[in-house]
This record gives structure tokens, sequence and C-alpha cells, in this order.
């Protein structure tokens, strides 16, 4: 027994003597220890979409240590559970969709600080290519497959509480429809795209990535964000805490995001990768070519700094901003569905909840 | 008849204080119900805790007083809500009542069948419910089969653990007793087994209800556009939490009542146990 703690002593002391010594042969690991400390740390909560990429591209191009940031990046899958965290105080600054918005900045207090990704670009109501909505053809005037005959009485596999409600209730309303005129059965995207396949429902819901996926899959787009004029912008947000108490920070990481914005302009195809690469560790479905449309198609057109400062100016005193009447198109519909209260849309339209000086300190 | 009189006063002084024993604990209950509504209600009315974490029970009451009528956010009144989720709560527990319970009663009393299903059984039963969707989905498709399904599994464990188990304790004094009395095995089954195995049976019942509510919120999530589970989905994508609550609250009180009733059936059923005692 004594042998055997000998001989566990000295395996103990030679590890804990090459450890050391291949410590000491360098000096790296002192300097990164002092470089970390001087670094200021924030917590950053992105979707696995559109709109996450900057800020993932931001992390592998090293923009947040130029800009002296340690950053943790937690990604959810969607609003809900991304605000719960915001409201547990697990993070300061990110981007999100309208969902998010209404939850982050008119139930809490968070303030819009830039826009990013127009989800209105990428998303769709798919219909199988033999089914008769299909055949029925494309009206242009409607701007959807299909008669109003041929929509009533559809199940609808989509997410509710989404700019899908959005477009769907733009079809509905050109179609002389109302919501209850279909069957709006609530499920997430990627359940909803394996139920589809699998012969559920008569429409699904496939928008960003999926999007492309669902073009793979032979399926036709019969209602869509562009043939409905939907305009919704993502947008970034911070907390106003951070805003007041540490603005250099938000404006660092903000540079941060926005000159990972430049870098997929510049570079889509290797942003395309990159995005493969952020799906894939986050549980999302795509594959390069598909990535490299959806790069194409929506995130190498998120408005400059310069374009964005326009969003949150006012023509005149007392109307709304460009943003502002964007949101407010959204929440009317969602207040006229019953989903949000007119004081809800009212608390968005709150001039404090946005903040455009740091997209103009961005401007040259 | 002195005796008798005696005998009466005593089983009468006991029956009072079995009485003021249910009453104390009664008592016991609403204090301790009253006590955390109160906490809650302070936490919540001096903002200790902020509205968009936590709402007050007052509000929490409004919310189902106004749910009752109003189909907002999600589309349903409560009562909708609570049918379309107690149907398939229903479905899912008669399901797994029917298979189940004479399941888990033949596997504990014929052996051979013991041996034949138990593997199986043994590795179907740590798989949690939620992993069943993505299959389910393919194979059941998103409606009222693939939701019961998940219920169904969630309920079908504890009966067939729990009435296997209760079959397998029988007094092995009474199987005996019937052989002496010349009973064939199937008999003695249905005669001396399956009465023995009940009381730990309806046990095994009330957990896999308790399970069956508590996996509603799962199975709805899988696909819906009704159900309890739905108006929680349906407040959080909204950002009610007054809606949120009165859903858990609703649930819990369902999950309440039913059990309550399981107890009245059992007593009923089990009448001779009580008696025994």
């Amino acid at each position: 027994m004594k042998k055997m703690k000998k001989v566990l002593a000295m395996a103990m002391a030679l590890s804990l003597g090459i450890t050391a010594g291949c410590g000491g042969g360098k000096d790296v690991p002192t300097e990164q220890t002092e470089e970390t400390t001087a670094k200021e740390k924030i917590t950053v909560s992105v979707h696995p979409s559109g709109h996450g990429l900057p800020a993932y591209v931001a992390e592998q191009n090293g923009y947040y240590e130029e800009e002296g940031l340690e950053v943790e990046t937690l990604v959810y899958i969607g609003a809900p559970p991304q605000m719960e965290a915001y409201e547990a105080g697990a993070w300061d600054i990110g981007t999100t969709g309208f969902g998010g918005i209404v939850l982050g900045v008119a139930k809490s207090s968070l303030k819009i600080i830039g826009v990013t990704i127009d989800d209105g670009t990428v998303m769709g109501l798919w219909a199988r290519p033999d089914s008769d909505i299909v055949n029925a053809g494309y009206q242009e005037e409607t701007g959807c497959y299909g008669t109003a005959e041929n929509w009533k009485d559809l199940e609808i596999l989509y997410t509710q509480g989404t700019i899908t409600d959005i477009m769907l209730t733009a079809t509905l309303e050109c179609l002389g429809l109302a919501a209850d005129d279909v069957v709006r059965t609530n499920m997430d995207s990627s359940p909803a795209f394996t139920a589809f396949q699998a012969g559920s429902g008569d429409l699904v819901q496939a928008n960003s990535s999926f999007y492309f996926n669902a073009e793979d899959a032979g399926w036709v787009p019969v209602t869509t964000g562009v043939s409905q004029e939907i305009y919704m912008p993502s947008v970034i947000v911070a907390s106003d805490k951070m805003i007041e108490e540490d603005p250099e920070t938000v404006e660092k990481w903000v540079r941060a995001y926005m000159k990972g914005v430049q870098w997929i302009k510049d570079y889509p195809e290797e942003a395309a990768e990159l995005f493969v690469e952020f799906c894939e560790e986050n549980g999302v479905a795509t594959d390069e070519a598909n990535a490299l449309k959806f790069v194409d198609a929506q995130i190498i057109k998120i408005p400059s700094p310069k374009e964005q400062t326009g969003y949150f100016k006012k023509a005149e005193e007392g109307e709304r901003t460009v943003l502002q009447e964007a949101l407010m198109k959204c929440m009317e519909t969602y207040v006229s569905m019953g989903n949000y209260t007119q004081e809800d849309a009212d608390a968005l339209m709150l001039d404090e909840n946005y903040d455009g000086s740091f997209m103009e300190g961005l401007n040259p | 008849m002195e005796e008798r009189n005696k005998l009466e006063a005593a089983a009468g002084k006991l029956r009072f204080e079995r009485r003021r024993e249910r009453q104390k604990a009664l008592l016991l209950g609403i204090i301790s119900i009253f006590i955390f509504l109160t906490v809650w209600q302070m936490l919540c009315t001096l903002h200790i805790v902020g509205e968009n974490v936590l709402v007050s029970p007052i509000k929490v009451i409004q919310a189902i007083w106004i749910k009752a009528g109003d189909t907002r956010p999600d589309g349903n009144t409560l009562l909708q809500n609570i049918l379309s989720s107690f149907r398939l709560v229903l479905i899912g527990f008669g399901l797994a009542l029917v298979i189940g319970l004479p399941l888990g009663l033949l596997m504990g009393w014929y052996r051979p069948l013991d041996k034949f299903i138990r593997p199986i059984f043994e590795i179907i039963r740590p798989l949690p419910p939620i992993a069943w969707i993505p299959i389910v989905i393919v194979i059941l498709g998103i409606g009222t089969a693939a939701k019961s399904f998940i219920i169904f599994f969630t309920t079908f464990v504890p009966i067939v653990i729990n009435s296997y188990t209760g079959i397998r304790e029988t007094n092995q004094v009474y199987i005996n007793f019937a052989k002496t009395c010349g009973y064939s095995n199937w008999r003695i089954f249905r005669t001396v087994g399956i009465p023995s195995a009940m009381p730990l049976a309806f046990a095994g019942m009330v957990i896999a209800l308790g399970n069956g509510w508590g996996t509603l919120v799962a199975a709805e999530m899988l696909a819906s556009n009704s159900g309890l589970g739905y108006m929680i989905f349906m407040g959080r994508s909204y950002g009610r939490i007054d809606i949120i609550i009165a859903g858990m609250l609703v649930i819990g009180l369902i999950g309440l009542a039913l059990t309550a009733a399981l107890e009245l059936i059992e007593g009923y059923v089990l009448k001779w146990r009580i008696k025994e005692k």
C-alpha cells in the first residue's frame, strides 16, 4: 500500500512538473492573463438565423478582440426563451425578431439601437405541387396561389406569434377571408417541416434557411413575404441599463457586429460556409448551397450604418420614424387578432425605446 | 348489553377523533394555501418580483375569469382548451389502462409471458415522452393520435409496473388455499391474484393520471391549435404571464380533481380492503 502511495505521489509530481515545464517555456500565458483582464466582458444573445450571423462572423474573425471585448454568446431558438433569459439578467445586448421586439422592448426594458435583416424577404407558406391550391395557379391581384375557396379550411403548420402571422393575415385579407377560415396549427419550424414531409397539413411555413430547403423539396410558395410586401426588420437591442452605464461597450459591440455585416457583403461565399457552421453548432440543418442563397437573398441586404440612421429619424416632430412605422404596421395586425393589446402597441411606439446614436456614431 | 354500550361508545369516540384529525388536516391545508397565496400576493404588490416575471394571484384569477368567455390571445375560451386537453388525456390514459392493466397483471402471473415481454418493456420504460416526438410525427402525424400516444406512453409505464408488482405480491397462503380447493390457475388468477393486485394497481393509476396531465404540455408542444398546453405556449409567445400561470393552475386543479375522483372509485371498488383495515 505504501509503495502504491509512493508511485502515485511520484506520478502526480511528474505530471505537475511536465505541466509547469510546458507553461514555463513560454511567456504567453502571463501575457494572455493580462490581456484577458483588460478586456470588457459582455454577454450577447442571438438566434441561429440571419441576424445572428454577423455576430458569429465577428466572433470567428476576431472583431471582438479588435474592439477589446470578451464576448459570451448565448444562442436562443426563439424570442420567448431569449426574453425570459433577458428578464433573468442573462444578457445585455443582442439581436431579435418581431416577437422579441414586443416582449423585450414594449413589455420590458430593451431599446432598439440598430436594424439588421428584413425578415419579410425570405419567408413563405408552401404547398405540395399536386395540391388544388397550386393547380389553381398564381393570382396577381392577391399575390398568392389559389382562390378563397381553395384556401378555406386548409391546415397551416406554422409558429404562431411570429412574423408568419402577418404574412398569413395579409394573404387572407386579400382573399376576403379571416384567420378562423383556416386551421392554424402551432408548430416550430423544424418539426413542421418534418410533419409536412410526412404528409401532415396542407401548407407549411418555411422561412429563413428553411425557405430554400422547401424549394429543394419541390414545394411551391403559395404566398411569400415579398408577394405580400411584408417589411419586417429584425433589430439590434441593448438593455437601457447598459446603454446608460456603459455606452462605450455597446458602441464597440455594434461596431464589431457591423464589421461582420460588411465582411458578409464582401465575402458572401465564405459567409455561407460560416452560416452552415453556425447553424450546425445550434442544431439547425442547412447546406452550403442553400446558405449562399440565403446570404444573397437576405443577409447582404442589411442596411449600412448610414442607411440605418435614416430609420431612426422623424421627418417631422410628432410623426413616426420609418422603423416605428414598419413595426406599428405589424403590431396593428396583432392587435386586431387579439394577440397583443393597444397598450402594448403604444408602449412599442414610445420614442425612448429607440436610440439611433450608435449607428450614427459609426458613420464616417 | 353494557359491554355493547361500552364498545359503541369507544367506537363513537374513535370516529370523533378521526373526524377531528381530518378537520385538523383540512384546516392545516387551508392555512398552508392561504400563507402561500399571501406571500405570492405580497411579492407582487410590493414589487419584489417584477410583473414580467410573476403576476399576482388576483390577476391570475382575473385571467381565468376573463378567459372563460374571451378567446384572446390563443383563439379559444378556457372551456374549449380544457375540453381539448381533457380529450387527449382521457384517450391516452384510457388506452394505457385498457392495455397496461391486463398486461401488467398477466406478466406478473405468467412467468413465460413476463420473460418474453419484460426485456422490451425495460428498454422502452426509461425513454422520456418527448424523445418519441420525432418518430411520432412521421408515423402518426400531428393529430389527436400522435398527442394521445405521448400521453399513453407516460401513463402506460406506471400502470404496468404497479399492476405487475401488485399481483406478484399476492399472499402465497391464499394461492395455496385456492389450489387446495381445486381451483384452476386461471380461476386463482381471476379470484385471488387480481383482487390482491388492485390496491397497488390503483396507486399506479393515480401516478399515471398525474403523469398524463404533466405531459400534456409536451404533447401539445408537438402541434396544436387548442388545449391548456397550447394556451400556455401562446401565453409564452405573447408575453402573457397571467395566461401561463392560469393554464398551470387549471392543469393542477383538474389533476387534483381527477385524482380525488380516482381515489373515490378506488374506495368504492376496494370496499373489502377498507373494511379489512
